[in-house]
């Protein structure tokens, strides 16, 4: 109904047989008006964040709630590094990210150009447990994986948190086996009559043309140790060790969190993951629409 | 057929395997001989006798429970031997650096007197904890001593070390050393399984400001719980955004929390956690719930529902709230924060005929059953639960000891303050409903969340018929958990 309203207002008959048709530039504002309370609907936590960063102990809990800092408080960023080593856990968590995409990419990519290239018996089978992996849930394998380690001698070190990454992910396989099967056969045929072994195949023909998938492994492996809290938690004791993650736990206690704090250095911890994004947002998105994944 | 079908076919054949057998019935029965040459009977069982009230009279129960067998004692290490031991414990959300610095101060004073042992402190992230402490435990890494807030039947899984037989041999009284609460906490059918890390109790905390502003006289030791609530509505102004009462929501505040459900008469569940029917569904703790859903519902006098989820207690600094259950864990937020004059009374009783009974609570300090230097660790727990250490914890503000006799002698007993708390501390106590048992949060606690909605949201207001509904599934639960255990 209001629809068939809207189409009588913007194409009202004229007299001379013309219709009137609401000019451009509004039809324009129109559709920016939406969009901007959409910006605004998903812009309000992140707001909100920013002003609890800048607010002190006593603005938090303020009735009714005060939307403004007033004044801000931009020390609780340094209070944040007063209270916990917060620079030492930024350095601990890149050095996991580092290793982990570094893993992701070489084990994912190797992974997944056996199941979508390669012919061998039980491929599809192996293919399906592989997925059916992805199934179980990570509480299932909690505490054997960490008896395991705990065996080889990895509990208080970062190769629980590494070492997994090398043996590839199995939503990234999957992810980059898709990708890697739109690649027309052809270029590796011709890539074999021109003598090029299967190696160099992937490293010259495959590789090269599956840089968004490999930028979408990157971003996903970063965001996902990144933020990764219960993996450090069960790992590491020595709090030297500590991630971004567990640092912004201690300020969220049992009874008590200061919320001020915990705002003011997730701020800080979401930079790198913002940085990241702006760089490699026209690859990234490229990426997710190649691999079916977009929203 | 082709090799790699033959091979497909098969492990399709292994996988079926595999499945039928791992969800196969029980095994048939295979006839076994077996020649013994030597049996060895060993009965450890134990004799519980209690005296508990049943309707007002005094009744003696007495049942016999199975111990395991005593473990053959650790060989104590040579005495100028140095030893590691590991010390967990968690991070409390403010303070972060003050609350990292007393555990290394209490480390190293340890060490001090202890030159042969040395105290490795781990410190985590509260939420998680648990899970890390337990995953660490099973595979044989846990920490030598670690402080939690387990409920007092984790005992039954196996992973704490009975410190009974320690205490015993020690020279100090744990009745005399520790306020009520801390004992209840650490005891578990009669055995000490842990040592109290701290004390506290709740009470009311007030803004005097508002009382001035409305004329409405302070509260005062001995008062009600009608009085509580009138005092709660004299407060609440809502247009201008001011409330009686601040969280109560999610029912921390007011059903578990609190002093409120017991002087009301009310308990949730039994003193051993195990039923919650013939608790929960009785005509008291209906009356007890139906109060507090009465004064969000009803009587509109408590802060926001997203206030209150928020910032839980400390919604009180928000200066617009009149009333607050309080405990001695928040009192430095409000000592640091409150741009206002406060103060704090007793929780309200049922009535003037009636004693209070107090809320306390208690984080206790467990030493791991798989521990590989027990003599070392409980050289350590016996230390850090005492004088010396209880001093240091006193001195620093980060939480109130459980040893009354620091609380003496910091003058605490006599503060304004901390002496209504003191109060508290040496009234009747129980282990709070939820610390009974470890099943509590998954069975009975949902019950909380369910009634509030259908109360609050649905517009039901037979509370007992609710409780009557819930309760059974609620102990159903309890059964099964308590029972897949053994």
């Amino acid at each position: 109904m209001q629809a068939e309203l809207d189409a009588t207002r913007e194409n009202v008959q004229l007299g001379d047989g013309r219709r009137w048709q609401l000019p451009r530039i509004l039809r324009g504002a129109r559709a920016y008006v939406v969009l901007l309370l959409f910006v605004l609907v998903f812009l309000t936590p992140f707001y909100w964040m920013v002003a609890t960063a800048l607010k002190s102990e006593v603005q938090l809990f303020a009735l009714p709630p005060a939307w403004v800092p007033s004044p801000p408080i931009f020390e609780n960023f340094m209070q944040v590094f007063r209270e916990v080593p917060f620079g030492r856990f930024v350095l601990n968590s890149a050095t996991l990210v580092f290793w982990n995409v570094l893993g992701q990419v070489l084990s994912t990519t190797l992974i997944a150009y056996g199941f979508a290239r390669l012919r061998f018996p039980g491929r599809n089978v192996l293919f399906l447990i592989l997925l059916g992996t992805l199934m179980v849930p990570d509480q299932v394998t909690l505490v054997p994986q960490f008896i395991l380690f705990a065996k080889l001698g990895w509990v208080n070190t970062y190769l629980p948190l590494i070492l997994p990454a090398f043996t590839g992910s199995p939503f990234l396989i999957f992810l980059m086996r898709q990708y890697m099967m739109t690649i027309p056969l052809d270029l590796d045929e011709a890539a074999t009559i021109d003598g090029a072994g299967r190696l160099q195949i992937l490293r010259y023909i495959i590789v090269p043309l599956c840089v968004p998938a490999l930028v979408l492994v990157g971003v996903f492996t970063f965001t996902w140790v990144w933020n990764d809290f219960m993996g450090p938690l069960i790992y590491l004791t020595d709090p030297a060790k500590f991630t971004v993650s567990l640092g912004l736990g201690f300020f969220h206690g049992a009874r008590e969190t200061s919320w001020h704090l915990l705002m003011a250095a997730s701020l800080m911890s979401m930079i790198p993951p913002v940085i990241l994004f702006l760089v490699a947002q026209r690859r990234l998105l490229g990426g997710l629409a190649a691999a079916g994944l977009k929203g | 057929m082709k090799p790699h079908k033959a091979l497909k076919f098969a492990t399709i054949l292994a996988l079926l395997a595999l499945f039928m057998v791992a969800c196969g019935g029980e095994p048939e029965s295979v006839e076994v001989t077996r020649v013994v040459t030597e049996t060895e009977v060993v009965e450890v069982t134990r004799v519980i006798t209690e005296t508990i009230e049943v309707e007002g009279e005094q009744v003696e129960v007495t049942r016999v429970v199975e111990v395991p067998a005593e473990e053959e004692p650790q060989e104590p290490p040579a005495e100028d031997e140095v030893v590691t031991i590991t010390w967990w414990g968690t991070e409390r959300g403010r303070d972060t650096a003050t609350t990292r610095e007393l555990h290394f101060q209490l480390a190293r004073a340890f060490e001090e007197s202890h030159p042969n042992t040395r105290v490795a402190v781990s410190l985590f992230p509260s939420g998680g904890f648990g899970d890390r402490v337990l995953t660490a435990i099973a595979a044989g890494e846990g920490p030598d001593v670690y402080y939690h807030f387990w409920a007092t039947d984790i005992a039954t899984q196996g992973f704490l070390e009975d410190l009974t037989p320690y205490i015993e041999a020690s020279d100090f009284d744990p009745q005399e050393r520790w306020f009520p609460i801390g004992n209840q906490r650490a005891v578990y059918e009669g055995r000490y399984y842990g040592l109290p890390r701290d004390a506290t109790a709740g009470a009311i905390a007030y803004n005097m400001d508002m009382f001035d502003a409305a004329g409405v006289p302070y509260p005062e030791e001995g008062w009600t719980i009608a009085d509580y609530r009138e005092t709660a509505i004299a407060l609440t102004d809502r247009d201008n955004d001011q409330y009686g009462v601040g969280a109560i929501v999610g029912s921390p505040g007011c059903f578990q929390w609190s002093s409120f459900s017991y002087n009301m008469g009310a308990e949730f569940v039994s003193p051993d956690g195990s039923e919650v029917a013939g608790y929960l569904d009785t005509p008291e703790a209906a009356e007890a719930v139906a109060f507090c859903l009465g004064l969000t519902a009803d009587d509109q006098v408590t802060a926001p529902a997203g206030m209150q989820e928020q910032f839980g207690e400390l919604v009180f600094l928000s200066g617009n709230v009149a009333m607050q259950h309080i405990s001695t864990w928040e009192l430095p937020a409000l000592n640091e924060q409150a741009e206002f004059n406060w103060a704090v009374v007793a929780p309200p009783r049922f009535d003037e005929n009636t004693e209070g009974i107090a809320w306390t609570d208690s984080y206790v300090y467990y030493m791991n059953a798989e521990s590989q230097n027990k003599v070392r660790a409980w050289e350590f727990l016996e230390w850090i639960t005492g004088p010396e250490a209880n001093q240091i914890i006193a001195e620093s503000g980060v939480w109130t000891p459980p040893q009354p006799e620091i609380w003496e002698a910091m003058g605490w007993s006599e503060d304004p303050i901390l002496g209504v708390f003191w109060n508290e501390l040496n009234k009747e106590a129980r282990v709070p409903n939820y610390l009974r048992s470890q099943y509590y949060f998954d069975c009975v606690g949902t019950i909380f969340d369910d009634v509030w909605t259908r109360y609050t949201e649905l517009g039901e207001t037979d509370v007992a018929a609710m409780l009557a509904e819930l309760v059974p599934p609620a102990q159903a639960c309890l059964d099964d958990n308590y029972a897949s255990q053994e």
